[in-house]
């Protein structure tokens, strides 16, 4: 199927500061892409090149469109949630949904209704009035009624407690997403949605470090965990990354053929978090 | 589109609440004013001296003095009240207007909005001259009805004022010309939205482009390019540009240029152009005033001037984010 969003070569420099540099990338119809990495790695840069809210280098392709040229067009086709502080403080919730039907073309008013029937929204409220998960629920149904092919979150559940984080997600999945739609989240708590993701791509310093789907996960990388008294031989393999844990050590091994590593303990496939960890520390050792 | 559009309009008006609530508290403080002469002003007696052609009489009474006026000279103070009613209410929501324009485009990236208005299928042409529409429509309409509103309140409590002092109730509606009025405030607030063109589109320009403090940048590089231009002499008659589209500029056209007051920025031919004068009343305008007012360069050059402004303004709102 053809990508929704295909980038080759994506830079962006802030003055000489390279936030983005020279990423390559595909995002296709009923995947959800995490695109993780620390604070400051460039997820939110390449997110908004995406939107076609800053100017860039490189070839960038928006469901077939350039997103420089047709920002606006595009926004039929995609919705956006940034962290919750982006909704207008000022705006009632009935303005909003106003705002939202006269604006976008295919708005289906009566799904945002549905979903907010079900919280504690009214629509006399104004945003201001709303706590941190309540404006979240109320982007959400928002984004169930726009139709959009591709949904942007950009730290969406940043400041939310474990309740809302998890029932957020939830939502989005039994309610947004199919095999039409694809969904890209930007976020630095991999743990977050290591559950619900279908690909990841690890930025770090403006580069790419691992792009993958989750499935292909095991056949590129192994993690071993083992004693300290056959680390030291492990070792000599070359993890590419490793931590102690009391009496054991667990390390990473990146294209390895795991027949290796099982005589010095337990082979498994590494967590999202650990790889995260691994494919941003061995970059920071660079 | 259209629908797009409007609903652009009505998210400023629902944003913006100043533009409704200075227009609902002037009209508050006309209904104090009012009643206030009610109760104490047209009870109270005063001495007033009327000199006509055969007498000289004393009246002791605000009511009686106006009573007992010629019919010119009631038309001319009636009118005058509503003229300069007008007019404070035209110079607050001009003031209303310099800072919404000024916010218009910086207040969505200081509060970080601007990342939820970008993700809506609106572009920033249209975005920007929604914000600039309520300058050249809304804000005008809003001084009229406001205008309008606040006259009616006044001739309303004032005719009863004269009725509930055994005086004729129709005294003021006899002198006052509506359609006069009506048509002088239209032309006036054409010809000030056409003259004001090129600030709005310097204060959506500033507000585009500024990181912080547009107000400062706004005010502080007219104010400095007139400062080096008068000190050294240069001639270069930018001073003379930015004077005359400050407010004093079009307070001298409001007056009329007979008052001579100050330099009346249109009249480069030094015809008369239609005007309230306190000795000449109420001038409506002719089809040559409003020929003439469109023939000058200085308008022309203005209108220019303000669609090169809001195209930056447009051009620059595209690469803003919330980074401001």
């Amino acid at each position: 199927m053809n990508a929704l969003i295909s980038a080759r070569g994506l830079t962006k420099n802030y003055g000489r500061f390279r936030a983005v540099d020279h990423i390559d990338f595909d995002i296709r119809p009923g995947r959800v892409v995490g695109l993780v990495g620390p604070n400051g790695a460039g997820k939110s840069t390449t997110l908004k090149a995406i939107l076609g809210l800053i100017k860039y280098r490189g070839s960038l392709e928006v469901f077939g469109r350039n997103p420089r040229v047709d920002r606006a067009d595009l926004m039929h086709d995609i919705s956006y949630i940034s962290d919750v502080a982006s909704l207008p403080d000022w705006i009632r919730v009935d303005q909003l949904l106003d705002l939202m039907e006269s604006t976008h073309p295919s708005y289906d008013l009566r799904k945002s209704l549905n979903f907010l029937a079900r919280t504690d929204i009214s629509k006399s409220h104004r945003v201001k009035q709303l706590s941190k998960g309540m404006k979240t629920q109320l982007h959400l149904a928002i984004v169930m009624g726009i139709h959009a092919r591709m949904l942007v979150l950009d730290e969406p559940t940043l400041g939310l407690d474990i309740i809302y984080r998890t029932e957020f997600y939830d939502q989005l999945m039994n309610e947004y997403f199919n095999e039409q739609r694809a969904i890209l989240i930007t976020t630095h708590q991999i743990e977050e949605v290591e559950q619900i993701l279908t690909d990841i791509i690890v930025i770090n310093k403006g580069k790419i470090v691992i792009n993958m789907p989750i499935e292909d996960i095991g056949k590129h990388y192994a993690q071993l965990k083992t004693t300290k008294d056959h680390a030291e031989q492990a070792r000599k393999l070359h993890p590419v990354f490793e931590k102690d844990m009391l009496d054991e050590a667990v390390m990473i091994f990146e294209n390895i053929d795991t027949e290796r590593l099982i005589e010095f303990g337990e082979v498994s496939t590494p967590h999202l978090a650990d790889l995260f960890v691994a494919a941003v520390k061995g970059t920071h050792d660079d | 589109m259209m629908t797009s559009f409007i609903t652009l309009l009505r998210r400023e008006l629902w944003e913006h609440t100043s533009l409704k609530a200075i227009p609902l508290t002037l009209l508050a403080f006309v209904l104090l004013a009012n009643l206030a002469f009610f109760f104490f002003v047209s009870t109270s007696n005063f001495t007033f001296t009327i000199n006509t052609d055969t007498e000289t009489r004393q009246v002791v009474n605000t009511l009686d003095y106006f009573a007992q006026m010629e019919a010119s000279k009631q038309a001319i103070i009636i009118n005058g009240i509503m003229i300069t009613t007008g007019m404070i209410i035209n110079s607050i929501m001009l003031i209303v207007m310099f800072f919404y324009l000024l916010d218009s485009l910086y207040g969505e990236r200081k509060d970080r909005t601007i990342l939820f208005w970008k993700s809506l299928p609106v572009t920033n042409r249209m975005t920007v001259l929604s914000k600039l529409s309520i300058a050249v429509f809304i804000i005008p309409v809003i001084i009229f009805i406001t205008t309008g509103l606040a006259n009616l309140l006044i001739m309303a409590l004032q005719s009863y004022t004269f009725y509930h002092h055994q005086y004729e109730a129709g005294l003021l509606w006899q002198q006052v010309d509506i359609t006069g009025l009506s048509m002088f405030s239209i032309f006036l607030l054409l010809q000030q939205t056409i003259w004001y063109f090129p600030v709005m589109g310097w204060l959506l320009f500033c507000s585009a482009w500024c990181r912080k403090s547009p107000i400062v940048v706004a005010v502080l590089i007219p104010a400095i390019l007139v400062f080096i231009d008068s000190s050294f002499m240069l001639g270069t008659g930018f001073s003379e540009i930015i004077v005359e589209r400050l407010p004093l500029g079009i307070m001298s056209m409001q007056m009329g240029n007979e008052s001579n007051l100050m330099t009346y920025p249109y009249n480069l031919s030094s015809q008369q152009l239609p005007g309230f004068n306190m000795v000449a009343g109420i001038r409506l305008p002719s089809v040559e005033d409003i020929l003439q007012f469109l023939m000058n360069i200085k308008v022309w050059m203005g209108i220019i001037i303000g669609i090169f402004f809001t195209g930056l303004a447009i051009s620059l709102r595209r690469w803003r984010d919330d980074s401001l």
